[in-house]
């Protein structure tokens, strides 16, 4: 039943165009239904797989803000994911985000299940890739025990989380602690970020670095980053290395070319690259919308990965 | 006679409001990318096709008021959301024959929500030159899942909202006499102009407004 109400929420939220996600605002109370549903047909680039209906994301997000008065607001989120339910991996959904915070002045204090600082990293720009978008995403971006501070000032963003050890509790899975900065000038936005990572207690930490640079050109958006991973005790630098070209094709189309590396420096280590373009189609009355198609080609595998599907987001 | 000078007023009243309207000239009006066309001059707009947005409208000129809102993409983490704004009301006055309306970029929700206090959109002419205009947010409190923005269009004009429509005030028989006699010979002259322009609001208006109208001047 319960199922039923969203379900017809969601409908009538995603029939309007001007609401868009909000349900309810008022009296400081504001609720919002936010979602991402991405589904494609995919040929991948596996010889021994056939052709399929994926999920990508498959999420609805549940946000809620009081305005506590004096600029200060109290916030929470609950995320479902419906994605791996949607391909037989498991019953149900998964909870993938549940947090409450506080907000004032621009600056936030969260604490929960939710992403780390470091997720807030990279520039890639691909549907899907074979290889890790870069170093954060191969190490962790999310954690259950997270507590994160985030200061947004006004020309750049600074993000400082820590993924508690939580030793001996169901949520014991690992330790972290990320630190992320952003700032922006004109059309130029830098980025750099770190992490520190301990998979359980005892084991050898992982740090983590990155930094990226975009350029906007008007004519199109130019992007790079360079992440790298290095395990205490261990000689082997791994790295990811992005390029990406953005270019608009008309106001409501967009073309993505893209190239990543990634590269373990070792002797006989792996050392790949994939490159990948896509295009992507937004409905003008229904920006929320959109089609796309994408094709990849990543050293080793037996063939082009080639995919096409729908997205709707609000 | 009392009917008649009721009558008059009116008249003179619209025609004050709309002489500024220059007949029947059209302002040609762009949106900028991520800007969203809700409303012109109290009529919700409709998108034309499925791959052709209302981008445009063509207005009248002189006053006018829009209603829009903007669709931001903002980056929490390696993905991307969408951020709407609250509607904006948006009241200007203008003889050019093209507007451009655009939004600043906003990168963050604190960019939206700094957007929505601030409400600095920018509003310029064919020629590059910034427009003077008013603006409001339109509030609808409780359940935002259907809005009618004719209705609450109607409602907010109707407050002394920064963006409203200026009231039109009945103008007092003395005021009338003074204004007839300053205006004689161009009220003259704008007789039939008057009289035109009248019957293009009667006709542009919606049912409500001419059941208003026509209760004003039976007053």
């Amino acid at each position: 039943m319960k199922k039923l109400i969203l379900a017809a929420a969601i409908a009538a939220v995603t029939a309007n165009t001007a609401t868009a996600a909000t349900v309810y605002d008022d009296k400081g109370l504001t609720f919002k239904i936010k979602g991402d549903w991405q589904v494609q047909l995919r040929d991948n680039a596996s010889d021994s797989k056939d052709t399929e209906v994926e999920f990508d994301d498959l999420e609805i997000k549940n946000s809620v803000v009081y305005d506590l008065g004096n600029g200060l607001k109290a916030f929470g989120q609950l995320d479902f994911g419906f994605k791996d339910a949607a391909e037989d991996k498991q019953d149900g959904d998964k909870l993938e985000e549940a947090y409450v915070g506080l907000a004032a002045h621009g600056v936030k204090v969260s604490v929960g299940k939710q992403n780390l600082a470091g997720d807030e990293f990279g520039i890639e720009g691909a549907y899907e890739t074979a290889l890790e978008e870069d170093m954060f995403d191969a190490i962790a971006t999310d954690g259950d025990d997270v507590i994160k501070v985030e200061a947004d000032f006004d020309v750049a963003t600074v993000i400082v989380s820590h993924e508690l050890e939580a030793e001996g509790e169901n949520s014991e899975n690992g330790e972290a602690t990320d630190f992320f900065v952003t700032a922006g000038f004109d059309a130029v936005t830098v980025a750099a970020a770190y992490q520190t990572y301990t998979a359980t207690p005892g084991s050898a930490d992982i740090d983590t670095w990155g930094v990226s640079a975009e350029f906007d050109a008007g004519f199109a958006t130019f992007g790079a980053d360079y992440s790298e991973s290095e395990q205490d005790g261990v000689n082997v630098d791994v790295s990811v290395t992005n390029l990406v070209a953005a270019f608009k094709a008309s106001k409501t189309t967009k073309i993505k070319v893209g190239f990543v590396n990634y590269e373990e420096d070792v002797a006989g280590g792996d050392d790949l690259d994939t490159w990948y373009a896509n295009v992507t189609y937004k409905f003008p009355a229904q920006k929320n919308v959109s089609l796309f198609a994408e094709v990849s080609d990543t050293d080793g595998e037996d063939d082009t990965d080639v995919l096409a599907g729908m997205r709707i987001k609000f | 006679m009392a009917k008649l000078k009721n009558i008059l007023s009116s008249t003179l009243v619209l025609v004050a409001a709309l002489i500024s309207f220059n007949s029947y000239a059209e302002v040609k009006l762009e949106v900028g990318e991520g800007v969203n066309l809700l409303a012109v001059n109290g009529q919700e707009v409709e998108s034309d096709s499925l791959f052709a947005s209302k981008t445009s409208a063509r207005l009248p000129k002189g006053m006018n008021q829009i209603l829009v809102n903007y669709t931001a993409e903002i980056k929490p983490g390696d993905d991307s959301e969408l951020e709407v704004t609250k509607p904006s009301v948006i009241l200007f006055k203008t003889d050019a024959s093209e507007l451009y309306l655009s939004a600043p970029k906003m990168k963050s929700v604190r960019d939206v929500e700094n957007f929505e206090k601030s409400l600095n959109w920018n509003l310029r002419d064919q020629n590059g030159n910034p427009i003077s205009f008013k603006a409001a947010l339109l509030v609808k409190e409780g359940f935002q899942l259907s809005r009618d923005y004719e209705d609450e269009l109607e409602e907010f004009n109707m407050s002394n909202a920064n963006a409203a429509l200026p009231k039109t005030r009945i103008i007092s028989p003395v005021e009338v006499k003074h204004a007839r006699k300053a205006q004689h010979s161009q009220v003259k002259e704008n007789k039939n102009m008057a009289m035109d322009m009248l019957i293009y609001w009667y006709n542009q208006a919606d049912e409500k407004t001419r059941r208003s109208f026509k209760e004003l001047i039976s007053k």
